[in-house]
């Protein structure tokens, strides 16, 4: 455990010098945790009277528009909204960061908050269970160099505000100041890529971005600029090593494990496509979110796979992306796809008989029809289940087609079949010809 | 050798962290064991702040809260008294504020005060979870100039 800080230190004065006037919005839904955070804020050199809390969104917007208070700390989720969404209210409320900050309590595996909070200029992220001394510890942390900032800070933050109300020019001359100012100036160059960034000045955008790294290999708001904008630009051999710093020190947000197996395969990092698919099976996550950007990460590596003729590796990837899915359509879409390139949809369709479908979004049976009709011989019973599909309103381009196929091979009544195309078209209007070609070939036949 | 992506991405990433938790009702004689609908808000050096659903305990009444393993998948069964075995901690406490949650009406805020504890046993875990925050602060500190004029 780290020193407590103690208010009675000579040392700790500074921080309560600064927090001493102040303003804090606490958020939370419940009011015993309000007061807790409160008297742990007390201890850091606020004063009650300066506490303003609210349990919901829009009193919580309202406080910060009007009262402009300097700190913020709060839980993620609050009545009528997430506290993240009013760091940008914040921002705008009090644009001179060094005399404010901004906190959220989130859940104990905040892997994305802390993503979040690295990205943008958020202080802290205070981890459910929080105890009064992580509180105090977080806040008395983030202010170190806020307390007596160098003139290379107020430089910078004097950029940030007028980068924040829209003036470029202004904000470029603060920054091409403040890299003067200070040995190892990373931040400032950071800004000046971003100016370049926004200019659409890329290949300038990047010198600057490397330029800060140089002087600071860690600093995630350039790295992550430069993972960024090395893809985009087609540098995927940067993009990768950007992305193995990057992953060496900071956690990696689940969204984007499906980005990260694209450049290894881009990269054709064998060992890593191979670690991949034996790492998954180690990944206990309850988490649904993080679940299906595994699933979407194992959905491209088994098309990886089989595109490389590795049928045991590619089948094995898509159970995993299976099993991950929760029923997520676009997922269940891409592996169906796969499976039906390399002629394995029976595989696919025994997927399916394996599991609860009651417990999956309904869409997923249009990908569950789909793969029973290309695999099965039984037309009626093909025919019987997308009717009941239909009926039970979970409409499907795909449905409509294997409808439409199997009523051609029955050679059902031309009347019916009219109408099931009618249907088909008044609901998917864009696959209209589509349909009707269904029909013409039919009847060319 | 070089290193690769595959390396270190799941390392820092879906790692689980916490307890699973669950009460007995010394007062109503019932218990909930439904883990996943009980979330701890605060830890206190003699006792936590839980959101559980309405229907668990009173202002007033005596829990015996279970502290299990993340990782624990048997079915959980309490005694109907005593220790359960297969708890890594156990404390006995009073309801002394009970609050109904505005997000969602089904749920209370309760602040458990502990009566009867293993005091090093809880710091233990006092300690647990201010080390998974230190981790979270070093990330977020790594950022942050210290350099002074």
């Amino acid at each position: 455990m780290s020193l407590a800080f103690d208010p009675t230190d000579k040392k700790s004065k500074v921080v309560l010098d600064y927090f001493e006037n102040k303003k804090w919005l606490i958020l939370d839904v419940s009011a015993s945790t309000r007061t807790s955070l409160k008297k742990s804020i007390a201890q850091v050199g606020a004063k009650m009277s300066n506490m303003i809390d609210a349990d919901n969104f829009l009193d919580a917007q309202k406080i910060i528009e009007k009262e402009k208070p300097h700190y913020i700390i709060g839980s993620k989720q609050i009545n009528g909204g997430s506290t993240v969404q009013l760091f940008s209210s914040h921002l705008l409320a009090v644009p001179n960061r060094l005399n404010a900050g901004f906190f959220i309590i989130a859940d104990q595996n905040s892997i994305d908050e802390v993503a979040l909070a690295l990205e943008y200029e958020m202080d802290g992220i205070i981890a459910l269970p929080f105890t009064g001394a992580s509180v105090i510890e977080s806040v008395v942390l983030s202010v170190a160099h806020k307390v007596t900032p160098t003139t290379y800070l107020n430089k910078i933050e004097e950029g940030r505000s007028s980068l924040l109300n829209g003036n470029l020019e202004r904000a470029m001359e603060s920054f091409q100041t403040a890299v003067t100012l200070n040995k190892h100036p990373y931040e400032g160059f950071y800004y000046l890529g971003q100016i370049y960034d926004e200019r659409e000045l890329k290949e300038k955008a990047i010198a600057s971005f490397e330029e800060s790294i140089a002087h600071n290999a860690e600093y995630f708001k350039s790295l992550n600029k430069l993972r960024t904008l090395y893809s985009h630009q087609k540098e995927f051999k940067k993009a990768y090593e950007i992305n193995l710093v990057m992953a060496k020190k900071f956690p990696t947000p689940p969204e984007k494990i499906p980005e990260l197996i694209r450049l290894s395969i881009i990269n054709q990092k064998y060992e890593d496509i191979n670690n991949y698919l034996s790492l998954y099976r180690t990944i206990q996550s309850q988490d649904k979110q993080a679940q299906t950007y595994l699933s979407a990460g194992l959905a491209v590596l088994g098309k990886y796979f089989i595109n490389s003729h590795d049928l045991d590796k590619g089948i094995d990837a898509l159970r995993g992306s299976f099993k991950f899915s929760n029923g997520k359509y676009e997922i269940l879409k891409s592996i169906s796809q796969t499976f039906e390139d390399c002629h394995k949809l029976d595989i696919l369709f025994s997927m399916f008989e394996e599991i609860d479908m009651e417990q999956w979004p309904e869409n997923a049976q249009g990908i569950y029809f789909h793969t029973f009709h290309l695999t099965s011989d039984d037309d009626l019973k093909v025919i019987m289940i997308g009717e009941q599909l239909l009926k039970k309103k979970i409409k499907d381009v795909l449905i409509y087609k294997g409808l439409i196929e199997r009523s051609i091979k029955l050679k059902r009544k031309s009347g019916a079949l009219e109408s099931l195309i009618l249907e088909a078209t008044k609901d998917f209007p864009d696959y209209q010809t589509e349909f009707e070609g269904l029909l013409l070939k039919a009847q060319l036949l | 050798m070089a290193q690769l992506l595959s390396d270190f991405i799941f390392k820092k990433c879906i790692s689980p962290f916490g307890h699973k938790l669950c009460v007995r009702n010394e007062t109503s004689h019932t218990q909930f064991v439904k883990s996943e609908a009980i979330s701890i808000k605060e830890l206190k050096e003699d006792g936590v702040s839980l959101e559980l659903p309405i229907n668990v305990c009173q202002k007033g009444h005596n829990l015996t809260l279970y502290f299990l393993d993340l990782d624990y998948k048997n079915k959980i069964i309490l005694p109907i008294s005593g220790h359960f075995k297969e708890a890594l901690f156990e404390a006995m406490g009073k309801v002394e504020k009970l609050e109904i949650s505005k997000i969602n009406k089904e749920c209370v805020f309760i602040e458990l005060h502990f009566t009867q504890y293993d005091q090093v046993k809880w710091k233990k875990i006092l300690m647990e979870y201010s080390k998974n925050q230190d981790e979270i602060n070093d990330v977020l500190m790594s950022q942050h100039r210290r350099d002074t004029e």
